[in-house]
């Protein structure tokens, strides 16, 4: 292997060591070296994974794709997020993990035939199993449709990827990295330790490349969050807005569910009840926090109420991003939460589970990629790509070139705008989106487009309705 | 048998929308009201339109003062069916520029395609036939609906019941042109007063036919009790002030959540809701289509007729069908075979009742299409690849997980070794069942219903309806219709009260 190929599969595979941990270094690459390095990383993983995944080779087979001279080549070979579902549900159901199993496996580069799921009592038993057993870390969705979504990160993928959080979230574009890339600073985590929700495994590995020892890792839940409790919940609130009923489950289920629902009402006094401690013990201390708006908002209010303000010293870390789904924020979420902590201001950022690709938002208000992971913006109807030039809208598709053990392609359900050409005066060299992003289910037909046809769309505004009440 | 299937450009040219923003004027008890205009539409996929302010407009909506239906009681049921059948033949599309011009714009807004659309236009005159009327008046019951009809009760009442009107408001449904019509007709021969509220997929057809009515007899009190408006559901600026019982009685709500969740808060005494839910309906093959290839033939007409007629838009189209192929090995290369036959079947039914689907097959379909066709082990895609609509194979006993969203002529086989295993899956969002052959239907039918199944047909005939006849589990007309009762007793016939008799009366010793 030559000197090249080496330092192009270092960049995609371990980016984060590759650009030394600097935010800097890795943002400010020259553009035409970054589309060199994506073409050329493009082609490499093609080559390696085209056959060595079972539904990607069925695919590029089908469309009879045999190599890839530019990056819109790829395109249709870019995953839906269908592919991580397309399993029938009863298997999930009836806890056919041999078969689940069987079928992740065609999603990876990775002999899963080892794993042994007799006697597989559900989910969260799946789960450590895989851990256990296999060089996955497996996570899910949230289950509210009724079913999970899998994905099937190598454990060594996930580590590399986990990594460049650290540098993303700590370091300051524009400066020399610190001498230590671990900030080792105290993590207050609103939610569970654990559990099989992408955010939730991510926990393990902020314990160790951002908090740098378990006990500066503090979870307003320190346990884990059962998969099952959640698959089921699902399940049960998608089947009522489908007017099914739910026939087999267990009964010791059923009361383990009702325990959880109880617990899950609880949740937000348990993470306000959290929030007073630390605001006790570590008090003037440097902390470090993300959440989504909803969650930090109302600690905020209610922090506020009980007369906790400037909480925690001024260069804390405050991080946000995404939307809570269906929900807007009040004009003034950030000051509160500012006033709160006592920082100056809220890193937001954008990203999903599918892809490994953090993207901060710039000083000049724009969300920047990282140079592993191409961008795409396609037409939302036609699927085609639309021009790589000047300002483009449409769906979002990425190819994430760090995964070596599954495929990086994936079209999201975004709607972005990209710039392409024009530098961003914040000096960060790569293509960047505008902050207001949206999801394209949340652009649903007319209001009152009335069909009495049953179809998705009446069940999804009747999951919205039945959660509203 | 090669297929040749025609390349679907989805119709593009109806995509952007017409040149110029249309009007849909509100025609209100015999006039019609074209000013005050306020622009509407215009977003994810919905043309835009001018429709006068609804905020102007909403006082003069109703007809408040209930006294005001006497009129529609000067006028006799064969007169009303005289001006039913006359409307009929003015609405004649080749002759009424209002029906041609909402038909060439629905083009634009309905989920179906102009072939289909232009047809529907052609064949509404067929509901306003004399004998379709008649049948339609017989559901009700003609003597309820003309005068007072004697029932004598045991215990010794004579009763004497009639079924008047009320004041009801419509929110009907945009899938087929249809639907206004006999909304229309289903108001004049109850003597009701209607006040249609026109859906986003077709704010103009009501309106065409009303505007028609004017021509013909502004006068008339059947023209005098129709009102049709557009506003956006949920306005409630408009529905806080529309929806009372003092304007109010009764509201017909087409749909789901979209149009009943705007609904139910208003919902009180005095105010009732017949809701016509969104269904998906299913159908049945049982094992004799795979006796030999003429029978297999036959079941694959009729599979396709009632998931590719009129596009798979209407509620009564299947999207899933159960086959009592067998479940095993050989039981999925029979259901296989089946469906290519589908397939086929499907993309030479007549251009008149079924075409490739506006706009292609809808995108997170096509992404669950995609990742269904590479896990070959429990699924095979026949079709799709260009937007013509697919036949999903499941290799296990159970509906593909996306089953809801399946429309844009996308159907899913699911085997089965006995008819009755798929009893399981039927509930009350089940509307249409079509059955193969025909003796299955008498060991079914019961079953079905008590499970939730509403409409049990033939299968191949999912599409093709009879307003006369009960609709999701409803008997609509007569659900309509205010029914009153006038009791006569009498002390020799039955024990008064005040002399002691009981809540139900019973005659003195």
């Amino acid at each position: 292997m030559d000197k090249l190929s080496i330092g192009l599969r270092d960049s995609i595979t371990d980016p984060t060591q590759y650009f030394g941990w600097s935010v800097t270094k890795m943002l400010s690459i020259p553009r035409a070296e970054i589309d060199k390095m994506q073409l050329d990383g493009l082609r490499l993983r093609f080559n390696e994974l085209r056959d060595s995944i079972d539904v990607l080779k069925k695919l590029a087979d089908k469309q009879n794709i045999k190599e890839i001279t530019s990056v819109d080549d790829v395109i249709p070979l870019l995953f839906p997020h269908t592919m991580y579902k397309a399993y029938p549900p009863s298997l999930l159901q009836n806890n056919r993990f041999d078969q689940i199993t069987k079928w992740l496996s065609k999603l990876t580069t990775h002999d899963l035939s080892g794993v042994d799921t007799e006697g597989c009592a559900g989910i969260d038993d799946w789960l450590d199993r895989m851990d256990a057993q296999s060089p996955l870390v497996v996570s899910h969705t949230s289950g509210t449709t009724g079913t999970f979504s899998f994905l099937p990160w190598g454990k060594d993928d996930f580590d590399r990827r986990i990594k460049h959080y650290t540098v993303m979230f700590f370091q300051k574009f524009g400066e020399p990295r610190p001498d230590d890339p671990i900030p080792n600073i105290h993590s207050l985590n609103l939610n569970y330790f654990t559990g099989g929700q992408m955010l939730l495994r991510q926990n393990p590995l902020f314990v160790r490349y951002i908090a740098g020892s378990p006990e500066r890792f503090h979870s307003a839940v320190p346990g884990r969050f059962s998969s099952d409790m959640l698959y089921l919940a699902g399940r049960l609130r998608a089947a009522r807005a489908k007017g099914e009923v739910v026939r087999d489950i267990n009964p010791s289920l059923l009361e383990r569910m009702r325990n959880h629902e109880l617990q899950q009402k609880h949740l937000p006094e348990q993470i306000q009840e959290f929030l007073l401690e630390k605001s006790k013990t570590l008090r003037g201390e440097r902390i470090w926090v993300l959440a989504t708006w909803n969650v930090l908002h109302s600690a905020a209010v209610q922090a506020l109420a009980a007369g906790q303000r400037q909480v925690f010293a001024s260069d804390s870390v405050v991080l946000s991003g995404g939307g809570a789904k269906g929900m807007t924020p009040p004009a003034d979420w950030q000051e509160k939460v500012l006033e709160f902590i006592g920082v100056r201001e809220i890193g937001m950022s954008y990203g999903m589970s599918e892809v490994a690709g953090c993207y901060r938002a710039c000083e000049k208000g724009y969300y920047h990629q990282v140079p592993w992971v191409i961008p795409f913006v396609l037409d939302p109807d036609t699927g085609n790509p639309l021009p790589r030039t000047g300002v483009q809208t449409g769906r979002a598709a990425f190819f994430d070139l760090l995964p070596t053990a599954h495929w990086g392609g994936f079209i999201s359900g975004d709607e972005v705008t990209i710039h392409w050409d024009e530098p961003c005066a914040c000096g960060r060299t790569t293509t960047y989106y505008d902050m207001n992003i949206e999801r394209y289910s949340e652009k649903r037909g007319g209001d009152d487009k009335i069909t009495c046809a049953a179809t998705a769309d009446a069940h999804e505004e009747a999951l919205d309705f039945l959660s509203s009440i | 048998m090669a297929t040749t299937f025609i390349a679907n450009d989805g119709y593009g040219m109806y995509k952007a929308g017409p040149a110029g923003t249309p009007i849909a004027p509100s025609v209100i008890r015999g006039k019609v009201i074209a000013d005050s205009l306020v622009e509407f539409g215009g977003r994810n996929g919905a043309i835009k339109f001018l429709a006068p302010d609804p905020h102007k407009i909403v006082e003069m909506l109703s007809v408040k003062d209930p006294t005001k239906m006497a009129d529609l009681y000067s006028i006799s049921l064969d007169e009303i069916v005289e001006y039913l059948v006359a409307l009929g033949d003015a609405l004649a599309l080749k002759k009424n520029a209002r029906m041609q011009e909402a038909c060439e714009l629905s083009y634009y807004t309905a989920p179906t395609t102009p072939p289909l659309l232009k047809r529907q236009f052609e064949e509404i005159d067929q509901v306003f036939s004399r004998i379709s009327l008649e049948e339609t008046i017989d559901s009700v019951g003609r003597a309820y609906l003309e005068g007072w009809v004697e029932r004598r009760m045991q215990g010794g009442k004579v009763a004497h019941i009639r079924a008047f009107g009320a004041r009801a408001l419509h929110i009907i449904a945009g899938n087929g042109p249809a639907l206004a019509a006999v909304t229309i007709i289903r108001n004049a021969i109850t003597r009701s007063d209607a006040i249609i509220k026109a859906p986003s997929n077709d704010p103009f057809t009501a309106g065409a036919i009303a505007r028609t009515m004017v021509d013909m007899a502004p006068d008339h009190p059947i023209t005098k009790h129709l009102a049709v408006a557009y506003w956006k559901g949920g306005d409630q600026e408009v529905e806080q002030q529309l929806y009372q019982p003092q304007n109010v009685e009764k509201i017909v709500a087409w749909g789901g959540f979209a149009s009943v969740k705007h609904v139910t808060r208003y919902i009180q005494p005095g105010l009732e809701l017949i809701s016509l839910d969104p269904k998906r309906s299913i159908s049945i093959v049982g094992p004799e289509a795979f006796e030999n290839d003429a029978s297999l033939d036959e079941a694959a007409q009729r599979v396709a007729s009632d998931v590719g007629c009129h596009n798979q838009e209407g509620c009564v189209n299947a999207r899933v069908l159960y086959v009592c192929s067998g479940t095993d090995d050989n039981g999925i290369a029979r259901l296989e075979k089946l469906g290519e036959r589908v397939y086929e079947k499907m993309m030479q039914l007549p251009a008149l009742v079924s075409t490739p689907p506006k706009g292609g097959i809808n995108p997170e379909l096509k992404s669950h299409l995609t990742a269904t066709s590479v896990n070959d082990e429990w699924f095979r895609v026949i079709g799709g690849d260009h937007d013509e609509g697919a036949v999903i194979i499941s290799k296990l006993s159970e509906p593909v997980d996306f089953a809801p969203s399946l429309t844009n002529r996308v159907a899913n086989l699911v085997p089965l070794d006995e008819p009755e295993d798929m009893l399981p899956r039927v509930d009350a969002y089940c509307q249409t069942v079509g059955v193969y052959p025909e003796s299955l239907v008498m060991k079914l039918r019961d079953k079905l219903s008590v499970h939730g199944a509403q409409r049990i047909v033939s299968l191949g005939y999912a599409v093709s309806a009879n307003v006369a006849l009960p609709q999701d589990a409803l008997e609509v007309l007569r659900r309509m219709c205010k029914w009153i009762v006038n009791e006569y007793s009498k002390p020799d016939t039955v024990l008064p009260p005040w002399l002691g008799g009981g809540l139900f009366s019973s005659r003195p010793e």
